[in-house]
């Protein structure tokens, strides 16, 4: 069998070799831009969850503030939105953890606005009191004013009393 | 689909207020649940006012809890033999031939409550 040698000669060799170390050069160039562009879009495209996440837990909250386990209707007189009654949040204090899953949240709690330090609401101090936890948890919390109303006694007899609050609800942050 | 002749894959009957699909009845009280009767599955269809049922269950549940707790601020309501009769009806839904009657229940209750000097919802 005949082989034919290609005999390059020593400037060849270099020109060759320099043509080599200039392609790996360029292709390590395009690998770290693209690493570069990859990195900044990841970090948006985190953002931007973050930034969804945040509008969900938004829209939760007035649709939590408007479903019928917390709405006032008219109970207090015209129907109302961001209205939440109360009464029912008391009632719902022992069973607002089989609520959880259905709304899908993390915690959930109503505070008044304009009263000083936490006192949380139990059935021995309601209404004289300005927090109701209804569903204990971390996260994310996400707020939205409304107007807290209850059934108030007094000597005349019986009254509605509503108060500004903030409906606060947290979401895990995924 | 046809709304008053037989013979179709889906038949919508107004006055009995049912929806038949692959023979198998599903009963609806009103449009939204005329819709959903006809384009969901007839085992969604039933699942899906199964869970409207327990919360119905649920809702009757805290508003009975609501009259005792309002009570003591002298807003009475003579709703809760009403709201107990609907809160042991939802728990005994069976599948949608109940709707029919739970809807009457449910509108009574609302039309009671609307006359009541304490209002509860």
């Amino acid at each position: 069998m005949k082989m034919h040698i290609v005999n390059f000669g020593k400037r060849g060799q270099l020109k060759i070799q320099q043509m080599a170390f200039m392609l790996i050069a360029v292709v390590l160039f395009f690998a770290l831009v693209a690493v570069f562009l990859l990195a900044i879009k990841f970090s948006s495209l985190k953002e931007t969850a973050e930034i969804f996440g945040e509008e969900d837990a938004m829209l939760l909250v007035a649709k939590i503030a408007n479903s019928p386990e917390f709405e006032c209707g008219r109970a207090f007189g015209a129907t109302r939105t961001n209205c939440v009654d109360a009464d029912k949040l008391m009632v719902l204090l022992d069973e607002a953890g089989d609520y959880r899953d259905f709304w899908g949240i993390d915690s959930l709690g109503v505070r008044k606005v304009a009263d000083g330090a936490k006192n949380e609401c139990n059935s021995d101090n309601y209404p004289e009191c300005n927090s109701i936890e209804l569903i204990e948890g971390r996260g994310v919390g996400v707020g939205n004013f409304v107007s807290l109303c209850h059934k108030e006694s007094s000597e005349i007899g019986t009254y509605d009393k509503c108060e500004l609050a903030k409906i606060i609800v947290s979401y895990d942050l995924k | 689909m046809c709304f008053s002749e037989d013979g179709c894959d889906i038949s919508v009957d107004g006055n009995n207020r049912f929806v038949e699909k692959n023979e198998t009845r599903m009963y609806f009280d009103d449009d939204s649940l005329m819709y959903g009767a006809i384009f969901s599955d007839p085992v969604v269809y039933e699942c899906q006012l199964d869970r409207l049922m327990a919360r119905t269950e649920k809702l009757s549940q805290i508003y009975l809890s609501k009259i005792s707790l309002i009570s003591s601020t002298g807003c009475e309501s003579d709703l809760d033999s009403d709201l107990v009769y609907l809160r042991e009806f939802a728990n005994g839904f069976d599948d949608s031939r109940d709707l029919i009657s739970a809807i009457s229940k449910i509108e009574n209750i609302g039309n009671r409550n609307e006359d009541a000097h304490c209002k509860l919802w």
